[in-house]
């Protein structure tokens, strides 16, 4: 018999549990934690061994010069992403996994809507003048042309007006309802949709096929700039209408091994979605910046924001963005989904 | 899942992402316990800060222990210890609305508001006069899934200690709250 204990938890009422908020800020919290403790490793208490200590302490001694090499000459003397940075990528690369294929069959379109900001500039009677641009675009691809090729064949950028983003001044977008017909091939991107489906596979190998796709022909990036042309090509693939969910996740993987990526912390998109923030500050003072949803790890959003004034940009402007909104497959253009998830 | 528990702690000696596993795989059941106790804002608070204690805290785990939660409970009731004020204004809070779940009722349910209505001002009357660490055992007991042993791990006595202290206090309880004392046993 327990009559007391039932009293007590019948007045002591099983709430029915946390909500999402007070979860995704403890974990966030949680994980600041653990990466700011990453310079600091704890030592698990272990039983005594007695061990050939010479042979040992050479070998350490060897493994650290090598060790020491590596950071200083391949990697710029800077260090490895930061743990926590490091496990939210590597969970955003398996989340990804998880998704639907991307290996399109005839009649079948990846559609992908994104909301992509940037500064611009325009003439006008009173001069040049900045403006930011704002706009939603979708993409339908297909396969074309009976080839292995993805093919972009259709692009419809949208006005949006944006009353609440106060801080963007809008340049205008004319409506397009039309599609442009097998209108690219990729060509004109940094890198093409053909060279995405011959991607290698391993992290490594991904790594300097990210560098070498990013950089000028001929150029070898200096050390200290490796890593802003990784993280930075890194971003120029995401956008592109369709990435392999293999190549997606090489790519945050790649990500988590690039030295100086970190996490944030939490942080709001434009749309006001919450997310875990990993980011990465260039040489010229701008943070890049990867937002992660806390719970399916799916990609919300990129932006780029001056950490210093730059020029007439106060600290703290975002000077691009791009806010995934929807992604999925679809069996004809112009057929939306209305999921408001971020891409996978 | 036990196993798992050790090995994340003892995985984030090494790297401390690992630990993440644990708030992901515990998180719930602590806010709940916290939420029973100090209601949902201070749950909200306390929940965050226990794996927080227990990520700095985390070289003192020890290793004979596959289960983290007891650890992960002790952490949280001496959270609840160091803002005891919290606990009670939540306990006053359950006397004047009987602890009663919002939603829409059904018969059973509203049989079971009734029930609680009753109860709770001398629930919470005869809470309030347990000593802390008697208080602690009784409600770790009831409020989770921990048993003697687990308790003993939470609060940091020995099982014989639990043994005693909750048959003691469970009769207490028995009789303040008008239930004919039958034995101890080890009903839940």
């Amino acid at each position: 018999m327990s009559e007391e204990l039932t009293a007590i938890r019948t007045v002591l009422a099983e709430p029915e549990g946390p909500g999402d908020a007070a979860w995704t800020v403890a974990r966030a919290a949680l994980l600041l934690e653990i990466e700011e403790s990453s310079g600091t490793r704890v030592r698990a208490r272990r039983p005594r061994r007695w061990i050939p200590a010479v042979g040992l302490g050479t070998a350490v001694l060897i493994a650290g010069m090598v060790l020491l090499v590596t950071q200083v000459f391949v990697r710029g003397g800077a260090v490895q992403a930061s743990p926590a940075a490091a496990a939210v990528l590597r969970r955003a690369a398996d989340a990804v996994l998880l998704s639907p294929p991307k290996a399109l069959k005839p009649g079948e379109y990846w559609y992908t809507e994104n909301e992509g900001t940037y500064l611009d500039d325009a003439s006008s009677r009173h001069g040049v003048i900045a403006a930011f641009v704002s706009q939603v675009q979708r993409e339908w691809v297909g396969r074309r042309c009976g080839t292995r090729d993805d093919r972009l064949v259709g692009v419809r950028p949208l006005v949006r007006p944006k009353s609440d983003w106060q801080r963007h001044a809008l340049a205008g977008f004319q409506a397009n309802p039309s599609f442009t017909s097998c209108g690219g091939t990729g060509a004109d991107q940094p890198v093409s949709y053909s060279q995405m489906l011959r991607a290698p596979t391993s992290t490594s190998a991904l790594a300097s096929w990210v560098l070498r796709a990013e950089a000028a022909p001929g150029f070898t990036p200096k050390p200290q700039y490796r890593a802003q042309i990784m993280f930075t090509a890194i971003h120029d693939i995401l956008i592109e209408p369709i990435v392999s969910a293999r190549l997606q996740a090489g790519l945050y993987r790649v990500a988590a091994t690039i030295p100086g990526v970190r996490m944030l912390g939490l942080r709001h998109d434009t749309l006001g979605r919450t997310g875990l923030a990993v980011g990465f500050v260039d040489h010229n003072g701008y943070e890049d910046e990867l937002l992660f949803d806390p719970r399916s790890y799916a990609l919300l959003d990129y932006d780029e924001t001056t950490r210093h004034r730059s020029g007439p940009l106060p600290a703290g402007t975002v000077t691009q963005e791009t806010a995934f909104l929807a992604a999925g497959l679809v069996h004809r253009i112009g057929q939306v989904i209305r999921d408001n998830q971020a891409r996978r | 899942m036990s196993d798992s528990d050790r090995d994340a702690v003892a995985q984030s000696m090494e790297r401390p992402g690992a630990f993440a596993a644990l708030f992901d795989r515990h998180y719930p059941a602590i806010w709940r316990y916290l939420c029973r106790r100090a209601g949902p804002t201070a749950a909200d608070d306390l929940a965050g800060e226990t794996f927080l204690r227990a990520f700095s805290g985390r070289a003192r785990y020890d290793a004979d222990q596959a289960d983290a939660r007891p650890w992960l409970y002790g952490i949280a009731t001496n959270l609840l210890r160091e803002d005891a004020r919290r606990e009670a204004r939540q306990m006053r809070a359950y006397a004047r609305a009987a602890g009663l779940s919002a939603g829409a009722p059904g018969v059973e349910e509203a049989e079971d508001r009734a029930d609680a209505s009753a109860l709770a001002p001398r629930v919470v009357a005869a809470l309030a006069e347990l000593s802390p660490p008697d208080r602690d055992t009784l409600l770790l007991f009831a409020l989770t899934d921990l048993d003697y042993e687990g308790v003993a791990v939470a609060t940091g006595v020995p099982v014989g200690t639990v043994r005693s202290r909750l048959h003691r206090v469970r009769r207490r309880m028995r009789i303040q709250l008008g239930y004919e004392f039958v034995g101890e046993g080890s009903a839940r």
